[in-house]
């Protein structure tokens, strides 16, 4: 884009009144402009997937999701993601209702640590938990001592992908409730209801959208980790491996079957995104605090 | 240098804004345009503004075509409902904006253009908060600047929406002084918009009263309180109140009483409406006198007593006012039915579209106090 | 406690400090106590080596340049998805989520096979004489791709929410429109652009799924910096080693986090009450 291009896309973008021919044009310029940089960056990785998956045919692509350790990867990731996802969505409604309905000491350095895995690199984290939990770790002698192994195994997995997606739920949660304030709670203890009851009647029904939004970004971040995961797990095939661990090492020997492995994940995002857009769009005014 | 606005129309996806808006404005008046949310005011005041473009119609400056100005070169001023002041610019860089944007042909000097903007400061008085940001200044300061800043700029109209919306009561009513103190010192011809009867009443000129996207009445404040041109303007200026009176020929049907309307035009009318203002009932000096009303409640409000009255065979309350003096002297003894007499009524004739065709107000033949407008005869059932 | 008025502060509480406490606190202790045991000398000893050097420069030089990239397109972006209709504008609403959402991994082959010699966009970028898989370019293109949304998704809802009052002030007081982009509309959306900025760098910075395998690791070329940690403990069994480059990239983080919490009140600072 030349200056002046430049100039006269700005001058559209920031126009009023009667919209002349020369911005209605500029407009379409960056309309254009946006479009090819979300299909050059997003779209042809995705298409890319599903095109390497199925370059040797339906069989083969069939073949290779069918294959022993690629099913026991699966079942694995799915085991992952039960454990740590209904764990982590207790803990961002835990954190919320302490972080919501309470003043106490501590509270921002506490926020700021719920925030914390984000900014993190994954390996990062990883590492971090076998300082802890590895052989030679904090804790490592005393869980060898009581026959516990923690990483590379499950355990390890778990505690990792938590790690990775601790913030997902609390963060769609903690907005919310904090704009909805205590108000309708209190009104409810004043009514008689004891603390569960105002849990489930009042504020779960409030922000079950929300919650909803966070747990699927949670599921999907959960089930597609690689980094934190790929340290802790020490990939054995069959045993340790995820799916994006599966990924991983099917790229190195069998590069279709790698894709045709990735296109499942790749499939669960469409997905995720899929009704993440039709949750925003059914219930958007639940989700966000300011509409 | 008079701004004529002419025949303006504009609609929006099947609602209509403005209705063949016609207007003048004198120079250096202070105009209202007063009327409900939805009349249209404020269409009005983004179209002189240059935001907006109408359907149909012109504006004219001095002969010169407004709308054919792009609201830059407009020359005019705007001071916004909530101000709109530039959250990352200090107080003095929100008021020097107009001047700092200019082409460097026209832009004054930096040393001119910090000379302004102190003046402008000082005329709002705010000098001492030329370096404050608009989130450090409470909302009757902000107002203030945002009025500096349209008026750096040296507009030949300055528009005001709704200048006093965003504040509290006590500040809107001192604040309201201090606006037409400072208009009267700068002498621009300024347009205000508001829904604020008092605010329009009060601090203007004239007053535009506007009704779904038409002029309902053009006048002096008092001219609309004693002579609304329409029901809406009786009701919507001068707290006017309906009654069931009919006009037959000559003479107007009351609660069974007769009155002669002289030369009212308003026999093929689709629709009649008889108007009365708090203030016009008034209490007869003699119990017994006068219409029967029934008194639903009372309220002592700082000098004036109100009450909900219930007169003769109305099943709807209206509502009076009176001084505390006036009802110490005339209230019967814990009597809740008390007389009461017109002093004052507006009569309208209107047909279908609501166009009025005739208007008649009746007032006392003499002024003294309390006298009802009469003479009123019992007509025999 | 009398002020707690709502029952389950201790339970809530509670839970959040344990599951905390045993995720994050132990995890953060333990890397910092194994850094800190290293002492200066011990840790520059690990970090001063060329390898180290160079993957560090590679992560933080491509992750700085990657952000910035990510910082125009996502300002354009965001700007054509909030301001204009037009259409499949709520598909490309829900693709910009894909880089948060898509397993880094996933991505990761994806952009290595779209972008090799062989690739369909490496082929035809060969014949210009430009590589991108298993150079710098790609490391850097693979950066651009997992941070763009966080530009998008910051901007979007102030953008929204811009009162166009502003820009209609401007523009009754004379401003051109490039007056109005430049000195109304840039400078209210600095903030957020930062903060979005250093959202899509620090991710940048950690990323390892998505960049190793277009990267392809090549020493002192194209090695970054979580790869290093991951060879560590991987195939040395250099937790030491791994604790003091973790200690670096937990550093930058951290600064990252004390930056965005200055934006945060800077744009606090900017809120008009009403």
């Amino acid at each position: 884009m030349g200056g002046g291009a430049l100039m006269a896309a700005v001058a559209a973008v920031v126009s009023m009144g009667r919209p002349t021919w020369s911005m209605r044009v500029a407009r379409v310029v960056l309309v254009l402009a946006a479009l090819a940089v979300l299909g050059w960056l997003l779209v042809l990785p995705l298409l890319a997937i599903f095109a390497e998956a199925f370059r040797q045919g339906v069989a083969f692509y069939l073949d290779a999701i069918r294959q022993p350790d690629t099913l026991a990867a699966v079942r694995l990731t799915l085991t992952v993601a039960a454990i740590a996802v209904p764990l982590n969505m207790v803990f961002g409604l835990a954190a919320a209702w302490s972080m919501t309905h309470f003043e106490f000491r501590g509270k921002s350095l506490l926020a700021a640590l719920i925030d914390l895995p984000f900014s993190i690199s994954p390996v990062v984290a990883g590492m971090m938990l076998i300082l802890v939990y590895g052989k030679d770790g904090w804790l490592g002698s005393w869980l060898e001592a009581h026959n516990v192994q923690v990483i590379f195994a499950l355990p390890g997995l778990v505690l990792a992908t938590v790690l990775v997606t601790l913030p997902f739920v609390a963060r769609e949660l903690i907005p919310l409730m904090q704009a909805q304030g205590s108000e309708q709670e209190e009104a409810a203890l004043t009514l008689g209801a004891g603390g569960w009851q105002i849990f489930f009647r009042v504020t779960l029904p409030r922000v079950r959208w929300a919650l909803l939004y966070g747990v699927l970004l949670c599921n999907a971040r959960a089930m597609g980790e690689f980094g934190a995961v790929y340290v802790v797990s020490g990939h054995l095939r069959g045993i340790t491996n995820t799916l994006p661990l599966q990924v991983d090492q099917l790229y190195q020997e069998n590069f279709s079957a790698a894709f045709a492995v990735a296109s499942l994940l790749a499939l669960l995002t469409v997905l995720t995104l899929g009704i993440k857009r039709f949750v925003e769009w059914r219930h958007g005014g639940e989700l966000n605090a300011n509409t | 240098m008079a701004i004529e606005i002419s025949r303006l129309r504009r609609q929006f996806d099947g609602f209509i804004a403005l209705d063949d808006v016609s207007l003048t404005i004198g120079d250096g008046e202070f105009v209202a345009v007063l009327g409900p949310s939805g009349s249209g005011k404020t269409s009005l005041l983004r179209i002189l503004a240059g935001l907006d473009q109408p359907d149909a119609g012109s504006v004219l400056r001095d002969g010169q075509d407004l709308l054919a100005l792009d609201a830059r070169r407009r020359g005019v001023g705007l001071v916004f409902q909530h101000y709109a002041l530039f959250p990352h610019m200090t107080v003095a860089q929100n008021v020097a904006f107009g001047l700092r944007v200019r082409p460097w042909r026209l832009r004054p000097k930096t040393s001119a253009i910090k000379a302004s903007v102190e003046n402008l400061l000082r005329k709002v008085e705010l000098e001492g908060f030329a370096h404050r940001y608009p989130a450090q200044l409470s909302g009757g300061q902000r107002q203030r600047v945002a009025l500096a800043r349209a008026l750096a700029i040296e507009p030949r109209l300055l528009l005001l929406d709704e200048p006093f919306g965003a504040l509290d009561a006590q500040v809107r009513v001192n604040l309201r002084g201090w606006l037409r103190e400072f208009h009267r010192s700068f002498g621009i011809t300024s347009l205000f918009v508001t829904h604020d009867q008092d605010e329009a009443l009060e601090m203007a000129d004239r007053v535009v009263l506007m009704n779904r996207g038409r002029i309902e009445q053009i006048g002096t404040p008092e001219q609309i309180y004693r002579q609304p041109a329409t029901p809406f303007a009786s009701r919507f200026i001068a707290r006017g109140q309906s009654l069931p009176g009919e006009v037959k020929g000559q003479q107007l049907h009351l609660f069974g009483h007769v009155w002669r309307i002289e030369n009212f035009a308003g026999n093929d009318a689709h629709e009649v409406t008889v108007h009365v203002r708090p203030e016009d009932i008034v209490l007869t000096s003699l119990p017994g006198d006068g219409l029967k009303a029934k008194l639903l409640n009372l309220r002592h409000v700082a000098g004036t007593v109100r009450a909900s009255l219930l007169v003769e065979s109305m099943d709807e309350p209206i509502e009076a006012e009176w001084s505390e003096r006036d009802w110490a002297r005339h209230h019967g003894p814990a009597d809740d039915v008390i007389g009461v007499h017109f002093q004052a009524l507006s009569v309208f004739a209107s047909d279908r579209e609501g166009r009025v065709l005739a208007r008649a107000t009746l007032h006392p033949p003499h002024a003294s106090f309390p006298v009802a407008v009469g003479p009123w005869r019992r007509v025999e059932a | 406690m009398a002020r707690h008025v709502l029952p389950g502060f201790r339970l809530s509480t509670g839970y959040t400090l344990v599951v905390l406490g045993s995720c994050v606190l132990l995890p953060l202790a333990a890397l910092l106590w194994t850094a800190c045991e290293l002492g200066p000398a011990g840790w520059w000893a690990q970090i001063g080596t060329r390898r180290v050097l160079a993957a560090l420069k590679l992560s933080f030089g491509a992750a700085l340049l990657a952000a910035t990239i990510d910082a125009l397109l996502g300002l354009l972006v965001a700007w054509v998805l909030v301001r204009y209709r037009f259409a499949f504008r709520r598909v490309c609403d829900a693709l910009v989520d894909l880089p948060f959402a898509l397993p880094t991994a996933v991505a990761g082959i994806s952009l290595t096979a779209l972008y090799a010699p062989n690739g369909w966009i490496g082929s035809r970028l060969a014949p210009l004489g430009i590589q991108v898989a298993y150079t710098r370019l790609g490391v850097l293109l693979a950066m651009v791709f997992v941070g763009l949304p966080f530009v998008v998704r910051t901007l979007q809802p102030v953008l929204e929410s811009m009162e166009s009052d502003l820009e209609e002030a401007a523009y009754t007081l004379g401003a051109s429109s490039v007056q109005r982009f430049f000195r109304v509309v840039l400078p209210l959306l600095l903030p957020t652009l930062l903060t979005g900025y250093a959202l899509a760098l620090a991710r940048a910075i950690g990323e390892y799924g998505s960049v190793i395998f277009i990267a392809g690791n090549r020493l002192f070329r194209t090695e970054i910096a979580p790869y290093l940690i991951v060879q560590k403990i991987d195939s040395q069994y250099d937790y030491r080693g791994a604790a003091a480059l973790g200690a670096v990239m937990l550093g930058a983080s951290l600064l990252l986090l004390v930056a965005m919490a200055w934006l945060n009140r800077w744009t606090r600072r900017w809120a008009v009450v009403r």
